[in-house]
């Protein structure tokens, strides 16, 4: 009920100034160049970056669902103070400096660090930095705290209840938890994997460290791309590609908002 | 038959606790205020919810097993229909991954009439309809026992008595006892095998009439008339215990309406009723106790 609801009109402007807080540098940076040398832009390599970003983002968030799943559904049937403890732990990756993160990962994982070579042991030719391996385990790190939240709060609010309805109609629990709990949030899944993937794509602090080219095939990611662009040939290059990136995210969370919104498959 | 031995469950800071309760016959009600513990009694029974002791249907003790096997089915009170099937989906799941029976499916669609429902969306039917769906999905898996956690609760008078004089026809001819939890004593007047009373996590008591319920926290459960506590005993009052006057005693409101012929007073700043036709020009009332029936709390 909005009339005569004051609050309603008073918070209205909060509204306003955030969304406009928000376009305001996604236009200024669309508009800065025309649109003919933002085509021309295209050739400079960006796009091989960004199949690359986005193809890995989305690895990245496909091997974070699977992880929130199982992780999810024993954090939440186990009451105890010390897995509520550690399920805490999830957003630590989020509150670290990006760069502590790349180098935590550095002394982890190369080969000459303890676990490294431990790896490297088991797998013959084991590399770590300039590796594919290395953006999805760091990325894995930096971004699967919003899947686990997401199909956390989903499974824990309302999923659950369901699960344990078609228990007691004689299914047994994976049954109940495939066949009913998944399909009723996976919504919430996929709103997951949208979110770590697109966090993913907007790493750059800890990829400068662990993966600046990947090789063999000395491609970067995007956000390094256009970091190494400002540095080398000036802020006009590293505005085309970031608008470029800026478009297509903007097109492929759209196709994502209109999947999330349509009819829910029902058998 | 369900009995019930040493029952206890420990729920954060709430405890429910029923040392020794027989439920005999088809048609059980559980009755108790809101909070009293009565979700959490058929969800642990049910399997739902962590137990101590020992739960017995017909003699087969099963305490211990995994819900899906108990042969227990449980309609909750938001139903939890399954929002990504359709309704013949949610009927059927049971035959399809469970213990249901096909051969129940048509026969009981048909006896319910929900032929009409079957290929529509959940969201797309009424709660009476959802009800109904409710009660045809528990029956197909076949349960021993059935329980239900005030499903019907918000539904009309008459639709709820149709529901549940439902659910005794289907009792009868799919053998299933079940547990009703309500907190409405209008449930009990279609009869019942037995009616356990709770409060408090605790169990007051468990009888197989109305003549014979004795706690005070029964009876102010079905009715809130000629009940009364004084000096922190329980009572029921009887008709002659009530005497009125013109010159003293408590003053006394005689109500009007659906509550006409009863009488309205307060002692220690609470409201009792009693029904007991007032005597005009006599505006006090006073209570023989010595003529009170005193009730076990």
């Amino acid at each position: 009920m909005r009339k005569g609801n004051t609050l309603y009109y008073l918070f209205l402007p909060f509204f306003v100034v955030y969304i406009i807080f928000i376009l305001t540098p996604v236009i200024r940076i669309l508009t800065f160049q025309s649109f003919t040398y933002l085509v021309g832009s295209g050739t400079s390599g960006i796009w091989k970056s960004i199949y690359y970003t986005y193809l890995l983002a989305l690895v990245v968030g496909l091997v974070s669902v699977g992880f929130s799943i199982p992780y999810v559904y024993f954090t939440s049937r186990n009451g105890s103070k010390t897995v509520k403890a550690l399920d805490s732990l999830v957003e630590l990756p989020i509150m670290i400096p990006h760069t502590v993160v790349g180098v935590m990962m550095l002394i982890l994982l190369e080969p000459s660090m303890p676990l490294g070579s431990f790896i490297a042991r088991i797998i013959p030719g084991y590399q770590f930095d300039d590796t594919f391996f290395a953006v999805i385990v760091t990325l894995l790190f930096l971004s699967s705290a919003y899947t686990i939240r997401s199909v956390q709060l989903a499974y824990a609010r309302d999923t659950m209840k369901f699960e344990n309805m078609a228990r007691t109609l004689g299914l047994s629990a994976s049954r109940s938890f495939f066949i009913v709990a998944i399909p009723i949030m996976w919504k919430s899944i996929l709103r997951g994997l949208v979110l770590t993937w697109a966090r993913s794509i907007s790493e750059v602090g800890s990829l400068l460290i662990v993966a600046y080219y990947i090789f063999p095939s000395l491609v970067q990611l995007a956000g390094v791309y256009i970091y190494s662009q400002i540095n080398s040939g000036g802020l006009s290059p590293a505005v085309a590609s970031s608008s470029i990136l800026i478009l297509s995210g903007i097109v492929t969370l759209f196709a994502v908002k209109l999947l999330e919104s349509g009819n829910d498959r029902i058998r | 038959m369900i009995e019930f031995v040493d029952f206890s469950v420990k729920r954060g800071g709430f405890f429910l606790k029923v040392p020794k309760l027989r439920l005999d016959g088809k048609r059980n009600f559980l009755i108790g205020r809101n909070g009293s513990g009565k979700s959490t009694f058929l969800f642990s029974v049910a399997g739902l919810i962590r137990s101590e002791g020992g739960i017995f249907i017909d003699g087969v003790e099963i305490s211990q097993i995994a819900p899906e096997e108990r042969g227990i089915a449980l309609i909750p009170q938001e139903l939890l229909l399954f929002p990504t099937m359709r309704v013949r989906g949610n009927i059927e799941i049971s035959v399809r991954y469970g213990r249901g029976d096909k051969g129940l499916v048509d026969r009981l669609i048909r006896s319910m009439e929900i032929e009409s429902l079957l290929d529509k969306k959940i969201q797309e039917i009424s709660s009476g309809e959802a009800q109904k769906v409710a009660v045809a999905r528990a029956v197909v898996s076949k349960p021993r026992v059935l329980l239900m956690d005030e499903p019907f609760s918000f539904q009309d008078e008459i639709a709820r008595v149709n529901i549940l004089a439902l659910v005794d026809e289907l009792a009868e001819e799919y053998n299933f006892d079940y547990i009703y939890a309500t907190h409405n004593n209008k449930d009990l007047e279609g009869g019942f095998s037995t009616l356990t009373s709770i409060d408090g996590g605790e169990l007051v008591e468990s009888v197989d009439s109305m003549q014979t319920i004795r706690h005070y926290r029964t009876l102010s459960l079905i009715g809130y008339t000629n009940l009364v506590v004084l000096d922190k005993k329980y009572y029921r009052i009887e008709r002659d215990a009530i005497t009125f006057s013109s010159l003293s005693g408590i003053r006394y409101d005689t109500l009007e309406g659906i509550g006409a012929g009863k009488i309205r007073f307060k002692i220690d700043g609470r409201y009792y009723f009693a029904s007991v036709p007032p005597e005009p020009g006599k505006p006090f009332l006073n209570i023989d106790s010595s003529k009170l029936v005193e009730l076990p709390y």
